[in-house]
């Protein structure tokens, strides 16, 4: 209860201190909103001549996008610490401040700084899912949307987790930011097309160990029930939750390991 | 009664040598090659309720070690740390719900908001009661003008202003104990006097211990009834900052300019002359003779442009402490 | 001439400091080629031939486009833009010691940003080779080809550096100016056949960009090099690439010299 009392305190006053810089904010409504359609347009393009890109047509891939974006946006919002900030407070020696206050640090991290533009992403999630819904003819049941909820919260535990392990990493070694470039390039590129388009290494890293797949691969095969497309087992259409959950936990035990090393060294 | 107590703390580093690009950094996660750095070497001791300590040393000497242990963001190698009879990393959360600390060179408010947003979020984080809260506000806008400029978004306001709207945000849970890193650093001379007057306040009004580190002598000298200096890791001297002025603050520099430069300088009553061209530093002893007194001998032989004297700064006490290291019977 | 040069080897020289970055920008070079490679491949497993074109044609299309981007993004890298040095410069009042300089000030910036060029040059020219070997691309069927590819790739990077004075020049009106920059960039590789070729656009959406340069960025080079522009049909591109060139110059000085009064009489 008090953190969630803090919580919405925070977001409050970042709120109002995004609001300090309006234009930057109204410029990139727009720009995300182009970017993301013109991506999809792209693909139109594309599947127009091609019909399909391995059995996915172009509504199916419209959703796997929308998926990713409608998490995607949620972090954006609410946690673009973990990517943006993290190793950059702990590589100059900032990190401190996170542990003078008698507040769970992981909890100050993730409050520290919203960026507003996410809402864009997610809305552009929306309206992408609105085009797939309709290009495929889908019924949005009851059950449906509220397993959705469950899908894109799972998601976005898993972009979290993502993040909070590889930016972690500077707690060791502090020279190796661009790890979080390598994460982000699988999260921001390689998600969008349907996972089994790659070779088998690639499926293999996205299943299991940066879990990317569970975000929106796995997750539109059981909306959209494509068995055809599946990959290692039936059953892992159902897992996002699950994946959600154990990433976390992984990556929390990273970030608290990383903490206690930062406590020893100090540096 | 007793708020700390360190008893044999050290600390160790381990650092590897680093290797620069992504290649040197992938061999350094499997390479070895540690230097061990002893940045706190068998420290003890103990602060009252109450006192105001000045903790001062050269920079890389162990202070903001031993102060990032006090407040729990390191762990020590070995030794005992107490505070308010809590172990500070044991008991993290708890040890920080009763302490204030302020760093000069970093803010802890919010830069782009005004300083009330970061009061209130302070309130919250530690759950100060309003009537409290409510109190302290009107405290610091009475002894710190805080309310002139509360209203302002934090990054439009002078260092001053900045300076003195983080110690309020420090003390706004009326902390037991106040860490102070180089609080007045970077201030004018008014600013400073404002903040180490508002520091003695609080300190007799609310029994704060105060822990104070500083480059300033003036800090020292209008706020410490005590002073420990730290160097190397290990405390050289722990006692009053009367004892250390009566020993070591009586010498000087004197600084002249000569119209041309002379071929040999004798002064009697010089400690050390340093001649480089027209510039002669001639350090003398203010118990022995005054700089009138020196500066009428010099002025009789050679023909002076012009001079200044230097009063011995604490960095340079500090060094001479260290230097002569007959100060190691006194520490306590 | 000499005090541009100058300029020019201190921007390569710029760059050099950052090549410890080098191996981990390869990593993702390599990661985009391979989702590249990927994508057209799953696309391709049906048919050999699409719009006239085979898989083959198609990757070394694609990979050299982003070879390309590599080049002639000259501020792209990390996202910073010529505009958004510009906005900063202009910010902190630096601009007026710029101006100051006794160079033209365009000739100046575009020293900068060829020095950027050469460094961008060496640097692809591994990444090209890497990718001749791995993802089997493959090289212009003749030297007259090669040239032609090489005058339009010039083309391309004088358009794009005068895109992007232009865009930098609207700091002078509103330091606020890095999202316009992010947003040129934005619509140009979108719509200049930077990801999907323009073939495979719509016959309407060809005709409404017949109207703009972007074509003339990556999409003529793009398709004299894979041979599906060629001889004559090429040089009408590159003429094309020329017009748009002048038009551009021009337009970029006349906005220069508007926006130069106006920092003088507001003082920016």
């Amino acid at each position: 209860m008090f953190y969630i009392k803090l919580f919405f305190t925070f977001f409050k006053l970042n709120l109002k201190a995004q609001m300090e810089y309006r234009i930057n904010f109204i410029m990139s409504i727009f720009h995300i909103l182009i970017l993301q359609l013109g991506n999809l347009g792209l693909i139109w393009v594309v599947l127009d001549s091609f019909q399909a890109l391995r059995e996915w047509t172009f509504g199916e891939i419209a959703f796997l996008v929308g998926l990713r974006l409608l998490s995607h946006g949620l972090f954006t919002l609410f946690l673009p610490e973990i990517y943006w900030g993290l190793s950059n407070y702990i590589v100059r020696g900032e990190f401190d401040r996170f542990l003078l206050k008698p507040v769970n640090p992981l909890f100050l991290l993730i409050t520290n700084g919203i960026i507003l533009s996410g809402i864009t992403d997610f809305s552009s999630g929306i309206v992408i899912l609105w085009i797939a819904t309709k290009s495929l003819g889908l019924n949005w049941t009851f059950i449906n949307l509220l397993i959705l909820l469950v899908v894109v919260f799972s998601g976005l535990l898993i972009e979290l987790s993502a993040y909070l392990a590889t930016s972690s990493v500077a707690f060791w070694v502090t020279n190796l930011q661009t790890l979080n470039f390598i994460t982000f390039q699988f999260h921001e590129q390689y998600i969008l097309y349907p996972v089994s388009i790659y070779g088998k290494p690639i499926q293999y890293f996205l299943t299991f160990i940066i879990p990317f797949a569970f975000i929106n691969f796995y997750p539109s095969a059981y909306f959209l029930n494509k068995p055809s497309s599946l990959l290692f087992h039936p059953y892992f259409v159902y897992l996002t939750p699950i994946v959600g959950l154990i990433s976390f936990g992984v990556a929390y035990f990273i970030w608290k390991r990383g903490i206690l090393a930062y406590q020893s060294t100090g540096s | 009664m007793q708020v700390i107590k360190i008893e044999d703390l050290y600390k160790t580093f381990k650092t590897y040598k680093r290797k620069k690009g992504f290649i040197g950094s992938i061999q350094t996660l499997f390479t070895k090659e540690y230097i061990t750095v002893n940045a706190v070497d068998g420290v003890s001791f103990g602060i009252d309720q109450g006192e105001i300590v000045g903790y001062v040393g050269p920079n890389g000497a162990g202070k903001s070690t031993t102060i990032k242990m006090l407040t729990g963001i390191l762990y020590p190698t070995s030794g005992v740390i107490e505070v308010c009879g809590l172990v500070p990393t044991k008991d993290r959360k708890r040890n920080l719900m009763h302490i204030g600390v302020v760093f000069g060179q970093r803010t802890q408010l919010w830069w782009d908001l005004p300083l009330i947003e970061s009061f209130e979020l302070l309130k919250h984080i530690y759950r100060v009661p309003e009537k409290i809260y409510r109190d302290n506000i009107a405290l610091f806008a009475e002894l710190l003008d805080i309310d002139e400029f509360i209203h302002t978004p934090v990054r439009l306001l002078s260092l001053g202003q900045r300076m003195r709207g983080d110690i309020a945000a420090s003390l706004l849970h009326n902390p037991d104990i106040l860490y102070l890193d180089e609080p007045t650093i970077g201030l004018d001379v008014v600013v400073k006097e404002r903040i180490r007057q508002f520091i003695k306040d609080i300190n007799i009004e609310r029994k704060t211990t105060v822990i104070l580190t500083t480059h300033d002598l003036l800090d020292i000298e209008a706020l410490c009834n005590r002073i420990m200096i730290i160097d190397h890791g290990k405390v050289i001297y722990d006692g009053s900052i009367d004892e250390i002025r009566r020993r070591f603050g009586t010498e000087s520099t004197l600084l002249i300019d000569f119209k041309e430069p002379p071929d040999e300088l004798e002064v009697d009553g010089a400690l050390e002359i340093q001649l480089e061209g027209i510039r002669a530093s001639i350090k003398f002893d203010r118990k022995r003779f005054t700089a009138s007194d020196l500066i009428s001998e010099i002025a009789g032989k050679y023909p002076v442009l012009d001079l200044t004297i230097e009063d011995i700064s604490l960095d340079g006490i500090i060094r001479d402490v260290y230097e002569e290291g007959k100060l190691d019977e006194s520490i306590s | 001439m000499r005090a541009y040069l100058e300029i020019c080897k201190k921007s390569f020289q710029e760059r050099m400091a950052y090549r410890g970055e080098l191996l981990i920008r390869f990593v993702g070079i390599f990661m985009s080629f391979y989702l590249l490679y990927m994508f057209w491949k799953a696309l391709y497993a049906n048919s050999t031939d699409v719009q006239g074109i085979s898989f083959h044609s198609m990757i070394t299309y694609t990979i050299m486009s982003a070879i390309m981007g590599g080049i002639i993004n000259i501020f792209g890298i990390l996202n910073v833009y010529l505009a958004y040095w510009m906005s900063s410069r202009v910010r902190t009042g630096e601009i007026v010691m710029d101006m100051m300089k006794p160079t033209d000030f365009q000739l100046y910036l575009f020293s900068h940003s060829f020095g950027r060029l050469l460094f961008n040059v060496i640097v692809s020219v591994p990444i090209f080779i890497l990718a001749v070997f791995i993802f089997k691309i493959y090289l212009p069927d003749s030297l007259g080809v090669l040239a032609l590819f090489v005058v339009s790739l010039s083309m391309s990077y004088l358009l794009t550096f005068l895109i992007d004075f232009m865009v930098s020049l609207v700091s002078f009106w509103t330091t606020q100016n890095q999202g316009v920059g992010g947003f040129t960039r934005l619509i140009i590789a979108l719509l200049s056949g930077a990801f999907i070729p323009l073939w495979f656009f719509p016959e309407w959406a060809r005709n409404v960009l017949s109207y703009f340069p972007f074509a003339s960025i990556y999409h003529v080079p793009l398709s004299i090099y894979i041979g599906k522009i060629k001889s004559i049909e090429g040089f009408r591109a590159i003429s094309l690439q020329l017009i748009w060139i002048g038009a551009l110059y021009a337009g970029s000085r006349l906005l220069w010299l508007k926006s130069r009064r106006k920092l003088m009489t507001h003082g920016g």
